[in-house]
């Protein structure tokens, strides 16, 4: 069984499961806009809207695209 | 003394060097990713060209709910397998690495069942846009199993570990993430619109 090595990585795993969260949640919502919303244009808005917000964390948190001008050491 | 760092092939390199290494590698990924991206982007946009908003009312809601879960998941436990592996945690980065490639393989089952009871054919132009782009991601999709399964059956002995070691792990990671941000837009694209 693997566990977890240090207070540092505990860190960065939990931030990793909350932005995993976040991403379940707005998932979510863009099921239940979807289903329920008959106007095309505010779902077209709103689904654009989710999709933006869900590529920006996993850009940010996942990717760590800050690394491109920060360097190896940012996060 | 300057500290060192060993390069994937064994030589050992001073840290500075080994960063501004990983850094270039960085760059050029991610110039990679931009212009893959620009080819999905262009994918998306001949959809609504080719078809408007409209989708097919025989799609499964729920398998295309079920696997957008599954991608998103995936790409938790390969940030997981990332994140193990820079801090020296080589085991539990591998087991994420593989959990990673399981969820990538049921995905990838999921888009081809979805393919073998499509109502709609690839000639209508809503089939047009679904088979194009399920089709270009799907491919993506298996050329980042291989990678990770690549970086799993290299990562055994331990020289992915710990800061700019793990750059090859990193990269073969980001790449997934890549292919869940191109899902996060093709996935309301050809499921959710009216």
């Amino acid at each position: 069984m693997s566990t977890l090595n240090s207070a540092a990585e505990q860190v960065a795993q939990r931030r990793g499961l909350m932005v995993f969260l976040a991403l379940a949640v707005l998932t979510v919502i863009e099921y239940i806009v979807a289903v329920s919303l008959d106007s095309v244009p505010v779902l077209v808005a709103l689904l654009a809207v989710a999709a933006g917000a869900k590529c920006w964390a996993i850009t940010v948190y996942f990717m760590h695209v800050s690394k491109l001008w920060r360097g190896e050491e940012a996060h | 003394m300057a500290a060192t760092a060993t390069l994937p092939h064994g030589r050992e390199v001073d840290s500075s060097h080994a960063a501004r290494r990983v850094r270039i590698n960085r760059l050029g990924l991610w110039l990679f990713l931009a212009s893959d991206g620009a080819l999905f982007a262009l994918f998306a946009a001949s959809r609504f060209y080719i078809a408007g908003t409209a989708i097919s009312p025989h799609l499964n809601q729920l398998l295309g709910l079920g696997i957008t879960s599954l991608l998103l998941l995936s790409s938790f436990t390969a940030y997981r397998a990332e994140t193990a592996f820079t801090h020296g945690n080589t085991s539990h980065g591998r087991m994420m690495l593989l959990a990673t490639v399981l969820m990538g393989l049921m995905f990838f089952g999921g888009v081809v069942y979805e393919w073998s009871i499509a109502e709609f054919s690839p000639s209508e132009a809503y089939g047009t846009a679904f088979f194009s782009m399920t089709g270009m991601h799907a491919f993506h999709v298996v050329t980042g199993v291989f990678f990770l399964l690549l970086m799993w059956a290299r990562s055994g002995d331990g020289k992915f570990t710990g800061g700019t070691n793990a750059w090859p792990i990193a990269a073969a990671v980001i790449y997934w993430h890549f292919v869940d941000v191109v899902w996060v837009f093709f996935y309301p694209t050809l499921y959710l619109l009216k």
